[in-house]
This record gives structure tokens, sequence and C-alpha cells, in this order.
């Protein structure tokens, strides 16, 4: 095979590159709108779990520097194992990039393009990733950086405008924990930890690009925090601008909430301003799920991923619209299956599975290394 | 044996990726609604769900065409480096 | 050398002005809208709306009437037409024309083939305005309506229909080629909107007209005419107009659907769908003897409002509002159909030439009197409902309430 191109990014590219991702789906769909009020509780909660778990990712990459995840399973389980267990992250790599992608043309239909058919949406969509794919890693990384300023500060000053115009009502807030933590830990466990934390295991395949790798545990454990305060952030503006029984009725709260700003009757009609920073996460999660894909097809098929790229986004388009008749259908699935049945495994079960194992032969390898250099 | 099997790896990832995704969407529908897997896998290829599904459709196709045309390109170049 | 150089210079200057039949501009009057009625000593009264360019001037327009209109009568079109200059101090020219008015009573007696190949003919007239039948007033009465937001009455009423087409869609789109196609066509029978006046035509003529809030007169869209080759054989409401473009090509349109089939009758409860998408295919075939009309029809629709206690984040509830949908849509399609079918008995939907499409030999024997045989065709409606999402709120507010409080 001809030589891999060796791409690296940095680890501020790496920190924004979480952030957005983080950020994305969650201001689309919103999170812990089941636990009402104390939803934010519930994200504050998730978020040091998230944590934990970001960090035993990059402990497990830490074991064999500079190996992705494909490489790694098929380190631990053998070739033949390793190769079938590869395939099915990337079905689920890919499946979930046209999930996020779904729910982004669902909100651009339902919200500011109504007459367009959501099929150009979802092509022209996966046309940028796929074009910003094709030129790698790093302009992908750069892309981030040139963004996140915008996204960022609008994020803030979303909610500042919020606060500002007289719509943010502190008691909506109470009573806080009025159920309890039952009620808050059920939804945390598997819902909000899987949902935008632990996908962050598609970050196993970036991680190992990272120009000062030793570091990356650090950055990553940190951004997550920066980004789990950021979506208490935006938890807390939804329930205090809307209240938690809207909110429960929305289909995209922040989006809502950010109607309802009027500051000084001059700043008005904002609401297009989350749509950027929607459309930028989305763009840069559909892309990380993508690229984990791709990375895996590398491995498994043994040929570089930019051939691949256009040919699977292009699947990646057609099945983001395939993959369910309607919004109700869709959400649907994404609260009764695919937490349950698709998050769980990929992220928490296998690598827990792996650990021992990796751990054990990178003992072995060691040692036998180490017997080699004595004789 | 190998050469024949490296020669159309574009197209065959893609038919893999394609079908093993709708056969992935096939069974989630399945398990979720409780319904047949026919009915579940008609449902997926009944042509007129949507009068723009064309497009995405289209698209589909045309990721194909690319993949049989990145083939015919890495087999050019093997070859032009073998000789 | 010279001087044949200075002739063939003498010759271009006249040769190369070019523009023999050069009009200038203040020369013209633009004619906007035509109505036809009958004569009372000749055959036709055509009155001709001309706008009035000082009324648009940027810098100081007058303060007068936006069109002027003048009336003649005559045998045909072309001749009114061309005496018109009798009144009319400026060239009229008819290539903007956006309405033709044609009152019913040329319509029903006449018939309307005698001045449409004069149209048709002319090398001025476009194929862009729209054919307009009126009902009760005379023709000429529409093309002096004024409106307070669009000037010209007939680009008024062009406007409207446009605009209706796209959101909620009552009118054929038929245009005069269209016409004139369906007129000599043997599988099909043409159609043309009608308009009627809402209100006191002799107020709405005043250019004061306009400072007022609720106009006092206002021309409407009211459905379509259903014509039997070229004479006008009856009338369709507006509902029956939306059906009836269903089965051709709809843009968009919003319907309310009962939410229970036998609910509360004092107080009926409705959801409502905006039809976003629709694809819709025309099968004709004999079984036996006896000619089947078959209508498939597919939409994609997204939920608007909701009356009624049902939680739209579910898939089921979904389906079972698909189900309504399609059941109601069916039998609205299916009346209407039913409907040209008794009343008129002429094919205005286009089932013959679907027939001439899909079995030709069959169709070459009947379509000579395929009226007849559409008249007691079966008709079979199929309609399928894609509901694919509901706005920026799943579950309605009403859905929170207690059941009983909505009961009570």
């Amino acid at each position: 095979m001809s030589k891999k191109l060796v791409e690296n990014i940095s680890l501020w590219q790496l920190a924004v590159l979480m952030f957005t991702f983080e950020i994305g789906s969650v201001a689309v769909v919103g999170v812990g709108t089941d636990t009402k009020q104390d939803a934010w509780i519930a994200v504050g909660v998730a978020t040091v779990l998230g944590a934990g778990l970001v960090w035993f990712y990059v402990y497990l990459l830490k074991q064999l520097p500079g190996r992705n995840l494909f490489e790694m399973i098929t380190f631990c389980f053998g070739k033949w194992l390793g190769k079938i267990i590869g395939l099915l992250y990337v079905y689920y790599f890919l499946y979930i990039s046209a999930r996020v992608l779904r729910d982004f043309c669902e909100l651009i239909t339902s919200v500011i393009f109504e007459n367009t058919p959501i099929e150009v949406i979802s092509i022209t969509m996966v046309g940028i990733c796929a074009y910003m794919l094709y030129l790698g890693l790093e302009v992908f990384g750069r892309t981030g950086e040139v963004f996140i300023p915008y996204v960022f500060t609008f994020i803030i000053l979303i909610g500042l405008a919020i606060l500002f115009s007289g719509e943010f009502q502190m008691k909506n807030l109470l009573p806080i924990l009025g159920d309890g933590l039952g009620p808050i830990l059920k939804h945390v466990f598997p819902r909000l930890l899987t949902f935008p934390f632990g996908e962050l295991v598609t970050f196993m395949v970036i991680i190992p690009y990272v120009s000062h790798f030793a570091k990356a545990a650090k950055v990553s454990v940190f951004t997550v925090l920066i980004s789990g305060f950021i979506i208490i952030y935006g938890t807390v503006i939804e329930i205090a601008s809307l209240g938690a029984r809207q909110m429960e009725r929305t289909v995209f709260p922040l989006l809502s909430a950010a109607r309802e700003i009027s500051l000084l009757e001059f700043i008005e009609r904002v609401d297009l301003v989350i749509v950027f920073v929607v459309m930028f996460g989305i763009i840069t999660k559909v892309s990380v799920f993508l690229f984990g894909g791709l990375k895996g097809l590398e491995h498994i098929m043994n040929i570089p991923y930019r051939y691949l790229v256009f040919p699977v986004s292009m699947i990646i388009g057609y099945i983001a619209i395939q993959i369910s008749a309607n919004n109700a259908e869709h959400i649907e699935e994404g609260i009764r299956f695919i937490p349950l049945y698709m998050h769980i495994p990929f992220q928490i079960i296998i690598p827990i599975l792996m650990a021992p194992l990796l751990i054990w032969k990178v003992k072995k390898q060691k040692r036998r290394s180490d017997a080699n250099g004595s004789r | 044996m190998l050469k024949n099997r490296m020669i159309r790896v574009v197209t065959f990832t893609f038919t893999m990726i394609f079908s093993g995704l709708l056969l992935m969407i096939a069974l989630i529908d399945m398990f979720i609604w409780q319904q047949s897997f026919y009915q579940c896998v008609s449902k997926l290829f009944a042509l007129d769900e949507g009068a723009n599904e064309g497009y995405v459709i289209a698209t589909a196709a045309a990721g194909f065409i690319y993949s049989i045309a990145s083939d015919y390109r890495i087999r050019k170049k093997k070859r032009s480096q073998q000789s | 050398m010279k001087k044949r150089l200075l002739f063939l210079l003498c010759a271009a200057s006249v040769i190369l002005t070019g523009c023999w039949d050069s009009i200038e501009l203040n020369d013209i009057a633009i004619v906007t809208g035509m109505a036809i009625d009958p004569g009372k000593e000749k055959k036709y009264r055509l009155t001709v709306g001309y706008v009035n360019p000082a009324q648009y001037s940027k810098q100081n327009p007058a303060h007068g009437a936006p069109v002027s209109i003048m009336t003649l009568e005559g045998n045909s079109l072309p001749e009114i037409s061309a005496k018109m200059n009798v009144g009319v101090s400026r060239r009229l020219i008819f290539s903007h024309t956006r309405a033709l008015y044609i009152n019913e009573k040329v319509a029903k007696e006449d018939g309307v083939s005698h001045f449409l190949d004069s149209l048709e003919r002319s090398p001025q007239f476009r194929n862009d305005f729209n054919i307009l039948i009126t009902k009760n007033n005379s023709a000429s009465d529409f093309a002096m309506i004024n409106d307070p937001v669009e000037r010209v009455p007939s680009l008024k009423v062009q406007k409207s229909i446009k605009s209706l087409l796209k959101s909620w869609g009552g009118d054929p789109r038929v245009r005069l080629t269209d016409f004139i196609d369906a007129i000599i066509a043997e599988g099909r029978s043409p159609v043309a909107s009608t308009v009627v006046i809402d209100g006191d035509p002799e107020k709405g003529q005043n250019a004061e007209s306009n400072m007022e809030v609720k106009a006092p007169a206002r021309i409407m869209l009211d459905g379509l005419a259903v014509f039997k080759k070229d004479k006008l054989i009856g009338y369709l409401s507006l509902d029956d107009t939306r059906n009836y473009l269903w089965t051709q090509k709809l843009e968009s349109t919003m319907i309310s659907i009962p939410c229970e089939e036998d609910g509360d009758k004092n107080n009926p409860l409705y959801f409502d769908i905006v039809i976003t998408n629709n694809k819709s295919e025309m099968k004709t075939y004999y079984k036996g003897n006896q000619p089947q009309l078959e209508l498939n029809i597919f939409s994609e629709a997204s939920i608007n409002s909701m009356q009624c206690q049902k939680d739209l984040s579910s898939k089921e509830i979904y389906t079972e509002l698909e189900k309504r949908s399609d059941k109601q849509i069916k039998n609205m399609i299916t009346e209407t159909i039913k409907k040209v079918q008794n009343d008129f008995g002429v094919d205005i939907f286009g089932f013959g030439e679907a027939l001439n499409r899909q079995h030709y030999k069959k169709a070459k024997k009947v379509l000579g009197h395929w009226n007849e045989e559409f008249s007691r065709a079966d008709v079979d409606v199929n309609v399928k409902i894609a509901l694919r999402r509901s706005g920026t709120r799943n579950k309605s507010f009403i859905s929170e309430l207690p059941k009983k409080d909505v009961e009570d």
C-alpha cells in the first residue's frame, strides 16, 4: 500500500472540534427535557460522568500511542474478529452521522425553509462535509478554528440578550430537585450520558493525530467540562425563558428561546444566529462521525480514505432521508432505541471489554521486547 | 487472487456500506415498530414515498458511479506503476 | 473614388437608421385588461383598460384615475380594437394584456371560439394572460374596479391568482393555448376561472375608492367555469376547483380535517395539514365494457394546527392522522369527479387523454364519444398522505389540559 498520509491537528484545534461537536446537536434538539426544570442538574451530573468517560478513552489510547480506535481493536481482538468489530463501529458511526444530519434537516425545513424539499438540504449539507473531509483533517481543524469565536460569542450573547430582554425568569427553575434525585439519575443513564458525551468515542479516531499527544488527555477532559458548562448555560436559558412545560413541547428549544429575544425593540429576530451556531455544530458533528467511519473503512479495506469520501457521504445523504418517514418516528427512535441498543454497547461495553485485553497484550509485548533486548 | 479482490475495492465498499445501512434501518424499524421484515424492506424501496426522493436517489447513484470511476483510476495507476 | 464614398455614406445614413415602424413611447397606451360583453347593436362590445402613465411618475404623480377605459361595439375584436382610436389618443399596445374578462352570456350563447382565433393569430398577444369568466355583472365593470394596493385592476387579478395558487390553489392555471388545446382535444374539456364583484361596482370605479380602508368593491375569484367545446355549461365552486387542481398539478394547499369521524357534531375538532409536495397520476382503462378512472395521489404534508388532544411526538398518532387525511381527501376528490360526471358530463380532468396515452387502440374507438363514456365510468381515487413534521412544537398545549376540561 502507498505510504499513509500523516495528518496532524493541534491541541487547540482538537479542543475546538470537541466543543462544537458537543454543542451542535444539543443546540438543535435540547437535552434533558424529560427532567423538566432540573434538566440543568442532570446535564451537570452527566458532564462529570462524561469527563470521566473521555478520560477513560484517552487512557486506552495512551496504551498504544499513535494508533486509532480501529487499529487498537485489531490489536486486541486479532485480525478477523477485529475487522468484524471494526466494521460494526463503521456502521455505527455512519448511521449516527445520518441521524445527526436528519436532525438538522428537520430543523431547517420546519423553521426556516418551509417549502424547500428536505432532500436538497440534506445533499448540500453532506456535500460541504464531504468536501471538507476530502481536503483532510487539517483543513477540518482549521475550519473549526475560524468559526469558533463566532459560535462561542453568539451563544453567550444569546443568553445575555434573553436576560436583558426580561424573558429570563429565575422562578421557572424552581422547585429544585422537586422529585428528588431518582428521575434525574434515571435520565442521565443511559440517555444523557450517551447522547452528547458518550458520542465522543468517535474522537478515539481523531485524538491519535494530535501533535502533542501527551497533553491530549488533559485538554479533552477540560474541553468536555467547558462544553458541559455551556450546555448547562443553554439549558438554563431554555428553562428560564420558556418554562419547563413549554420546553417539553417544543421540538427545538434553544431556537424557540431565541425567538423570545426583543432587546430595546431593536435587536429582534435573532433566531437565525442560533441557526448559524447549529449549522456549524452539525457540520462538525456529521464530519467527525463521517471521518470516524471513513478511517475505519481505510483500516479495514486497506485503501486511502480519500477515495471513499464522496461515495460514502452520498450514501449518508440518502440514508438521512430514508432513516424515518416523519419527524415523530425519527425522534421516537432516537429516544427508545438508539441510546440503549446502540450507544451503550459501542460507547461503554466494548471499550470496557477491550481495556483489560489491551493492557494485558501491551504488557506481553513489552515483556517480549525486553526479553529480546536483554538477550 | 489478492489482486482480483483489490480491483473493485471502492465499489465493493460502496455496496457494502449502502446495503448494510439500509438493512440496519430496516432491522431497527422492525425492532421498534414490531413490523415484519418484509414490511420494513418494502417501505425502504417504495419509490413514491416523497416525490422529491429522486434527488437523493440520484445523488446515491452518482456516488456509485464515482466509486466505479475511482476504482478504474486506482487500477490504471497500479498498472502504470507495475510497468 | 471620393464621390463613390460620399454616395455610400449617404446611402448608409438612409438605410441604417432603421426602425421603420417605430413608435415613440409617449404615443402608445398599454392595455392591461380587455372585457368582452354582448353588444346591443353589433355582435360584441369590447372594453379596454389602459394605464395612465402620468400616475406612475416617481417625481410628481398626477392625481387621477390609474387606468382609463374605452368601450366600442363591433362584430370582431380586431375591428373594434383598430377603431378604438375614435376615442383614445394613443395607439393601443396589447402585448401586456393581463386579463381577458368574458361575460358569461357571451360564453354561453355565442361560444368563445369566434374571438379566441383572433387572439391566437395576433402577434401582439402573448400566452400569459388569464382568461376569466365574469358572473352577474357585465364584464366591462371588472376592468374598472380599483384596488388600493395594485393600482392596475387587471394586474391585481393576475397577482391574486398567482398568490392563491401558491397558498391554496383555486385557479386551474389555464392560459390561451391550454384553453384552445382543450377545446379541440377529444379527451379533455376546457375550464376557466370565474370572477365576481363583491360590493358595489359603481363605487369601486372611483379613484377615490382607494382612499377607503374597506374597498367598496373587490374582484374575487369564484371557482371554475366548465365548458363543453367552446360553450359555457356550468360552474364549480372554489372548493371543487381545489379538488380539480389536485387531479392536475397542485402546488400547495391547506385543509382542515376533523379529528374523529363521528365526533361531536355541534363542536367538531379539526387539525390542519398543509400540502407541500404533490404528485398525481391518472390511469384510465376498460374493465370489459366499463370504463374505469383511476387517480393515484401522493402528497407530502406537515401539520399546521391541532385542536384535539393528540400527542404529536408519537408515531402511532401520525399514522392515525395520515389515515384520517387519506379518507377525507379521497372523499372530497371523488365527490368532485362524480359531480362533474353527473351535472355536466364533460371530462375536464383529462382522463381521455390519459386513455389515449395508455391504451391507444381502445382510445381510438371511444374518444369520439368520450364524454358519454366518461359520465358512466367508475371512479377510483387512491390517496396517500405522508405527514412529515409538525412545526416547532410537537405536543399541542391542548393535550396538556386535563381531559375533563376540554370535554366540558
